[in-house]
């Protein structure tokens, strides 16, 4: 059975209340979409009687143990722009242009568990009031009504709080994109990931006591990733690995001791640089200018936007009751594939002999920032912007006998920050251990470039042309993360 | 020299400057490889304390 709800203003979400039984605390979900949605939404589509897999886990494992009955069936609300209207019975959809998809902007289940009732989500960021900059999103497909709908977003939903907490679902969460994402992973439902947590079968209590860090790394390591464990000690240090893991396109699975939480951080907005008291004051650091990071948390609906670093610990700002900052933020877990060898903390070491003695830039000079990508996305986006090369260059690095995954710093003044431009790019292969002799593979300002042949023991290398424009400043690459475009 | 490097060469590329990279092989090997070493280390130590930190963060009822 299908139900639809025109929202022309906030009041209409009270709606669901009346449409939907108690125990989907309706009341509670129409006050939190009032309140966390824009009025892009225009209209919601009630799928009553809907078998969520993941919820269907716990269920089996749990609710259908218990002493109250609790329904093995969901309610999933989906929601609209403005051209979608339903026809009778809500029995059909139908937009001007046909183009249902486009006016989609994705679904919320809704548990019969009369707390914590948000279960499996995928929202558009775009309609998430608050929401703002840089995000990941993996792509879903959605059937309803015979109509096959996709969007783009974030996997979240409310902790269970007794058989599931913080840590659970932010395991969920990454496992869920990364399966959406990335075809070698398999689907990992929240009850298996209990499971995974620990060394024996995880009944009664023992869910409900939470995890360790150790714990959640092991969820990592079962599902088939290679989880790296980082834990605040410098503090820049701490928060320029964080940031580039980040712009990796690896949601962070990431620990706050002072208040016993996790959640994933997905995305980030940054800000340009303050203006330098003097021309030899040295350049911000890019975590400096960070001005959010946007954050899955499973206390509320996804994508809120939480204050970034501080510039020291000396004046880190603690948490005010349910309110933190990045300043919180003391230990990420970032999952990794296989092949990614070399650390971001080898590269920030890397970074100031290869600026000084490949690039010719002197220490403080330029703001870096470094992320992991694969070779053949890196080999795109010059394919993409071959305007700016010379021919004989972009030859070069489609011949470029690389790895799969590849580091790529870039640098920038302050005012190239300011316009999404870089004075100078290099990559470094990512499976290159700690001791290698030399890990970069090119270094390129927008005049020339150092390529090197690291299949040679005597590292050979060659200096070539790479503009056709000289001293123009290249194209800032982003290449993991993707715009919110909001929709008020 | 390698096919890659040769092609190179064929279609205009030079040798870089020999003292240049010296410097920063040099550097690598001197400074970068031992500060990499060092940090993973201390890492490490830090990770091994705080791997047994509690995560559990209960929502409270009635939010």
């Amino acid at each position: 059975m299908y139900k639809w709800i025109t929202i022309s203003s906030p009041a209409d979400y009270t709606q669901l209340a009346t449409m939907l039984s108690a125990e989907y605390d309706s009341g509670k979900v129409a006050q939190r979409l009032r309140a966390g949605l824009t009025s892009g939404v225009a209209g919601i589509l009630i799928e009553f009687e809907y078998v969520d897999k993941d919820y269907r886990s716990t269920y089996y494992n749990y609710y259908a143990k218990k002493g109250r009955r609790y329904r093995p069936d969901c309610v999933r609300l989906h929601l609209f722009d403005r051209t979608v209207s339903a026809g009778p019975d809500a029995g059909s959809l139908s937009c001007a242009d046909e183009r249902l998809s486009d006016h989609y902007y994705g679904y919320l289940v809704l548990r019969p568990t009369l707390q914590s009732t948000v279960g499996r989500s995928l929202l558009s960021p775009d309609i998430r009031q608050g929401a703002a900059g840089l995000v990941m999103r993996s792509k879903h497909t959605v059937h309803v009504l015979g109509y096959r709908l996709e969007v783009h977003g974030f996997p979240s939903m409310d902790q269970h709080v007794d058989i599931a907490v913080c840590a659970h679902v932010s395991c969920w969460a990454i496992l869920r994109y990364y399966s959406q994402r990335f075809p070698r992973h398999a689907e990992v439902l929240l009850q298996e990931v209990v499971k995974m947590a620990h060394a024996f079968d995880p009944g009664g209590l023992v869910p409900s006591n939470g995890l360790i860090m150790a714990e959640a790394e092991r969820v990592f390591q079962a599902a088939g990733t290679y989880p790296l464990v980082i834990t605040r000690g410098e503090w820049g240090s701490f928060y320029r690995q964080l940031l580039a893991y980040l712009e990796s396109g690896f949601p962070l699975f990431t620990g706050m001791n002072d208040i016993g939480h996790a959640v994933v951080v997905i995305g980030h907005s940054v800000k340009n640089p303050p203006k330098r008291q003097h021309a030899t004051d040295p350049a911000s650091h890019a975590w400096q200018l960070v001005s959010h990071f946007t954050v899955v948390d499973d206390n509320q609906l996804p994508y809120i936007c939480i204050e970034g670093p501080s510039a020291n610990e000396s004046v880190a700002v603690a948490p005010v009751g349910a309110k933190y900052t990045a300043d919180s933020f003391d230990q990420f877990i970032v999952a990794l594939p296989e092949k990614i060898y070399y650390s971001a903390k080898a590269v920030e070491e890397l970074v100031p002999t290869v600026a000084a003695d490949l690039l010719g830039f002197g220490p403080g000079e330029h703001i870096f920032r470094y992320f992991v990508t694969t070779l053949s996305r890196f080999r795109q986006e010059i394919r993409e912007n071959a305007s700016q090369y010379k021919e004989s260059f972009i030859q070069a690095i489609m011949d470029l006998p690389a790895a799969q995954f590849i580091w790529v710093v870039e640098f920038s003044t302050d005012e190239e920050w300011e316009s999404g431009k870089i004075s100078a790019r290099v990559v470094i292969d990512a499976t290159a251990g700690e001791s290698d002799p030399n890990p970069v593979w090119l270094a390129h300002t927008a005049k020339t470039a150092i390529v090197f042949d690291r299949s040679d023991i005597t590292h050979e290398e060659a200096e070539l042309d790479v503009g056709t424009t000289h001293g123009a400043p290249l194209t800032r690459m982003d290449l993991n993360l993707r715009p919110i475009v909001r929709i008020p | 020299m390698s096919d890659y490097i040769a092609r190179l060469k064929s279609r205009g590329a030079t040798s870089m400057d020999p003292a240049k990279k010296e410097s920063y092989l040099r550097a690598v090997q001197e400074k970068v490889i031992p500060a990499i070493k060092s940090a993973e280390e201390k890492q490490r130590a830090l990770t091994a304390e705080a791997r047994t930190r509690p995560i559990k963060r209960v929502t409270p009822i009635g939010r």
